[in-house]
């Protein structure tokens, strides 16, 4: 197809232009550098950023998790490594991080990770750890060439499809507002759904922890016997929620029939201290992420229900999705919104449905042959607008 | 005019009872300084218990003494170096591999090993190598308390993030759990294990020649080197309890929520640090005692116990927290504040 001309200029006047264009172009960049703004400079056209194959032999695969120690995101390292081994990538292909929740820490290591490395030869996954750093990890990425899969933290305005230059592959969350809902009701129906709870909370200004209380809410809402005599934060600390219990055990004594939390960890923490003061099994609680300890809690009959969600699946299929991208088997721009910030699917567990999470989970699963067929397989919706 | 008659001399002798007068204030204020704590501490629990009768319950004093084990034991230990005026900021670290150690040790979800009480010994052991290896680089290399501990914090956490084995571990050796869920009068064994430390630690103090000479390297170091006391001794040893105590303290935590974990000692450094402080001891070392930090450290927890009962918003928690500090330090330390001003 010929190239549409425009039309005919005088080679002086185009001469006096280009120069114009050129000073202009000149005199913006410096603005834009003064100012900050050097990202929009970045060319628009998706073709320029990441738009080069990786090189599967000497792809580096960072993870950026909030912390090695939670097991959580030991399961989501490892569900990155399996996916990595499947691929027939080397172990040491695959460098995790940890970013202790703090954003700023996490994007410092991976820009000095990828300082030292070949442009336009890595993907990352991470949990920017807040939305406030969700940008400058799509911004490193873009300076970088490097593909990205961004899990739980994505402020309201900036999505994969809009922001990144093409090298934003994904943002992946769950819907914690509908599962948390689901772990209260079961909760509140250990008691017959009359009585008081106190609430443990995450960090107070986590996204994720407001999901979960607002599930609890949802639910409250819809049973009006139920009281919620106190809502404090422990952070997602087992010993801070374990200290806060059993204050709030010496403060409400009989008045309290269950102890909500927003996390596994908080969870146990609550238990031990229901242990302590010889309630345990009679008031329960509940917890939310999955964990192995949780699960066994649950069997025990110290948990009332735990929300679940499949950390190895997810760290898997982010590798899998961001890979194929990479090299050039999908082609992002074929594909939905939804299929690019999605919810996986949760999993309200109780007693009645324990044992099928306490077995050792299928890795063989989690190749990529099982999983490329469709990445969307559970999916459970588009992510809400701050999710 | 003769000499005793000018005004020269009448100034003299005004000067003279002045110093008198404030002599004497001198002496209430110390005695203030030094019971000050402690008063604030029954004028709060007096005031809450009128505002709020449920927390002059006989349960909830049990809870409150049973909450304050652990920070009793860090804060403690930390009171030894403190005295000496360094600093130990290691013992978030020291307490979580000292958990992570000793949950893998004991019978547990992880692995099939069972050592017991020799599975404490070697968390203990670890503590006390992480203490001496605070003081060694230390005193023998002249290197600042504060940058060398807050190193080793780091070197905890992150053994302890090497060494968590993916599953949290859960502790299942019965008799260990009965650390934190045993009890004498509603009082954990914790509880009473930190008592034991806290008297131990006076009598050290008091009687020993090793805990003079701690008490007495925060002011006069220069001297006692002077003298020929093997100060770095005294120093290394004082670093060594305080690393063990935090292991202890790691190793209670895990008794206490049944499982290792490696934010085991997640905040408990900084209100360590404030319950020393606002019990009286000097950050620059040579005044104050263990008997001073527990009345700081039962400040703190009824302070805690107080917001919750009193239903503050959890958001301004923090804020009330620090105001208190603020206030507590500023009346039982005011005479002293030009020796604190050192510690800029």
């Amino acid at each position: 197809m010929p190239k549409t001309k425009g039309p005919t200029l005088n080679p002086t006047i185009r001469k006096s232009r280009k120069r114009a264009l050129a000073l202009a172009s000149v005199v913006t960049a410096a603005i834009l550098t003064v100012t900050g703004c050097t990202s929009t400079l970045t060319p628009t056209d998706p073709s320029a950023s990441c738009s080069t194959p990786i090189d599967p032999k000497t792809v580096k695969i960072y993870v950026g998790v909030g912390a090695f120690a939670s097991p959580y995101f030991a399961d989501v390292i490892k569900g990155v490594q399996t996916m990595a081994k499947s691929l027939g990538l080397e172990d040491s292909q695959v460098i995790p991080y940890e970013s202790n929740f703090d954003g700023q820490q996490l994007v410092n290591s991976l820009g000095s990770a990828l300082s030292s490395d070949e442009p336009g030869n890595a993907i990352i996954l991470a949990d920017p750890a807040s939305p406030a750093f969700t940008k400058p990890l799509v911004e490193l990425a873009q300076e970088n060439d490097a593909r990205l899969v961004t899990w739980w933290n994505r402020p309201a305005e900036i999505h994969p499809w809009d922001t990144g230059d093409g090298c934003w592959v994904a943002h992946q969350s769950y819907d914690m507002v509908a599962v948390s809902k689901q772990v209260s009701q079961v909760l509140f129906d250990s008691f017959g759904a009359e009585g008081g709870i106190v609430a443990i909370g995450g960090v107070p200004d986590n996204p994720t922890a407001k999901d979960r209380l607002a599930g609890l809410q949802e639910a409250l809402a819809e049973n009006p016997g139920v009281t919620l005599l106190d809502s404090q934060p422990a952070n997602w600390d087992q010993t801070a929620s374990q200290t806060l219990t059993a204050q709030l055990i010496g403060k409400y004594g009989t008045e309290l029939k269950g102890v909500w939390n927003a996390n596994d960890a908080m969870g146990l923490g609550s238990v031990e201290a229901l242990r302590g003061a010889g309630l345990a099994g009679v008031v329960l609680a509940t917890g939310m992420d999955g964990s192995p300890n949780a699960f066994e809690a649950l069997a025990q009959g110290d948990f009332a229900a735990v929300g679940s969600y499949d950390g190895l699946y997810q760290g898997a299929l982010s590798l899998a999705l961001a890979y194929s991208v990479a090299v050039g088997e999908t082609d992002l721009a074929s594909l939905s919104e939804t299929q690019r910030a999605f919810y996986l699917e949760t999993s309200l567990v109780t007693s009645t449905n324990v044992d099928g999470f306490l077995v050792a989970p299928d890795l063989g699963a989690l190749s990529y042959d099982a999983i490329k067929g469709d990445f969307w397989a559970k999916v459970s919706g588009p992510v809400r607008v701050d999710g | 005019m003769d000499a005793a008659t000018s005004p020269d001399h009448e100034a003299t002798r005004a000067d003279i009872k002045r110093d008198g007068v404030s002599s004497a204030r001198g002496t209430l204020a110390r005695r203030l300084e030094n019971v000050g704590p402690l008063l604030i501490l029954a004028l709060m629990c007096v005031v809450l218990s009128v505002i709020e009768p449920r927390f002059a319950t006989l349960g909830n004093l049990q809870t409150v003494l049973n909450e304050a084990a652990i920070p009793l034991v860090v804060a403690s230990g930390l009171t030894l170096v403190v005295l000496m005026g360094s600093i130990d900021l290691s013992a978030e670290g020291v307490m979580a591999s000292c958990s992570i150690v000793v949950s893998l040790l004991v019978l547990n979800s992880s692995n099939s090993l069972d050592l017991g009480v020799a599975g404490i010994l070697v968390a203990l052991i670890l503590g006390a190598l992480f203490g001496f290896a605070n003081g060694f680089i230390h005193a023998r290399f002249a290197l600042p308390s504060l940058m060398v501990t807050l190193g080793t914090w780091f070197v905890g956490l992150g053994l302890a993030s090497y060494l968590f084995p993916g599953r949290q571990p859960a502790i299942q050796d019965a008799g260990f759990r009965e650390l934190a869920l045993g009890k004498v009068l509603g009082l954990s064994y914790m509880f009473w294990i930190a008592i034991v430390i806290v008297i131990a630690l006076v009598l050290m103090l008091r009687f020993t020649h090793f805990g003079r000479m701690i008490t007495a390297m925060g002011p006069g170091q220069a001297q006692l080197i002077i003298a020929g006391v093997p100060v770095n001794r005294y120093r290394i040893g004082a670093f060594t309890i305080c690393g063990t105590l935090a292991g202890l303290a790691g190793i209670m935590t895990t008794a206490q929520i049944g499982a290792g974990s490696a934010t085991a000692g997640a905040d408990q450094l900084f209100p360590a640090v404030s319950a020393v402080v606002i019990g009286g001891t000097l950050l620059t070392g040579g005044r104050g005692g263990i008997l001073q930090t527990v009345v700081g450290v039962l400040l703190l927890a009824v302070i805690s116990s107080g917001l919750l009962f009193l239903g503050v918003n959890p958001y301004v928690q923090q804020a009330v927290i620090g105001i208190a500090l603020i206030g507590i330090v500023a009346a039982t330390t005011w005479r002293a504040r030009r020796k604190l001003a050192v510690v800029k």
